[in-house]
């Protein structure tokens, strides 16, 4: 049985690593952070270009449908309010209801 | 999160730019106006598509109705105000259902009467539209005994 002390352990301790140093080091990881920030948005929108347009399709479909909706809403309510005041000029009965009490209508 | 937050800003921005031209396109300017000023007879001729010929013959129409709709209405007031007279002194229930069916009677004349001149004006609209008209609003004439005034409920 071998007993005699392994060398390579000496020789891993003895192991000292002397880089080149590097002065320009710390700028260059900062300038890459800030280089990753002032990603310009034009280049952040092709980046997720498939995200982008199925968000852009998804607003202009609801926003279309919801102005086409209000418009509706619209229409009926006037339509309402029209047909309202139209009887209300050729029906004697609603004349006469707005004569006995005209606090109630308008 | 910067570019995200402008995405997501523009993404809105579409949508409401979508949304409002949507309403633009779809908007009837001519039916809001005439419901701004409660001009039922502006309504009549855009909503109708009268020609100036026939809003001016319905016009005249409805001038000529106006004097027979003012004797219903003195009419039915009239009977109206006796039956609460009635009510209020304690007359007997026989004197209150005469005048009741009093009531009842000019009211239905007046509806008659409502329901002549509005076909009487719908014979004036281009085809199709007068069919519209009567559609529109013969139900609602109808209905005034049951809901009190007239309901307009046009999607009903």
């Amino acid at each position: 049985m071998n007993t005699s002390p392994d060398p390579l352990s000496g020789f891993l301790q003895r192991w000292r690593i002397a880089p080149p140093g590097d002065p320009q080091f710390r700028t260059a990881v900062w300038a890459r952070l800030q280089a990753a920030r002032d990603t310009r948005w034009v280049v952040y929108v092709r980046q997720h270009a498939a995200a982008s347009c199925a968000a852009l399709a998804l607003a202009v479909v609801a926003g279309g449908w919801l102005g086409q909706w209000q418009a509706h809403r619209q229409a009926t309510q006037d339509r309402e309010v029209l047909a309202t005041t139209y009887l209300a000029e050729i029906d004697a009965r609603v004349i006469a209801d707005t004569r006995a009490a005209p606090h109630e209508h308008h | 999160m910067k570019n995200f937050l402008l995405t997501f800003l523009a993404v809105l921005a579409a949508g409401a730019l979508a949304a409002g031209a949507f309403f633009r396109w779809h908007c009837d300017d001519a039916l809001h106006a005439a419901a701004q000023e409660h001009d039922a007879m502006k309504w009549l001729r855009t909503e109708f598509h009268l020609s100036d010929a026939q809003f001016a013959a319905i016009s005249k129409l409805h001038e000529d109705y106006s004097v027979e709709c003012a004797d219903h209405c003195a009419a039915i007031g009239s009977a109206r105000a006796q039956l609460a007279a009635a009510e209020k002194s304690g007359q007997p229930a026989a004197t209150l259902a005469a005048l009741r069916r009093k009531v009842a009677e000019r009211e239905l004349a007046c509806r008659t009467a409502i329901g002549v001149h509005l076909r009487k004006v719908a014979a004036l609209m281009p085809p199709g539209q007068g069919e519209r008209y009567l559609q529109m609003l013969l139900p609602r004439v109808e209905n005034y005994g049951h809901q009190g005034a007239p309901t307009v409920r046009l999607d009903g």
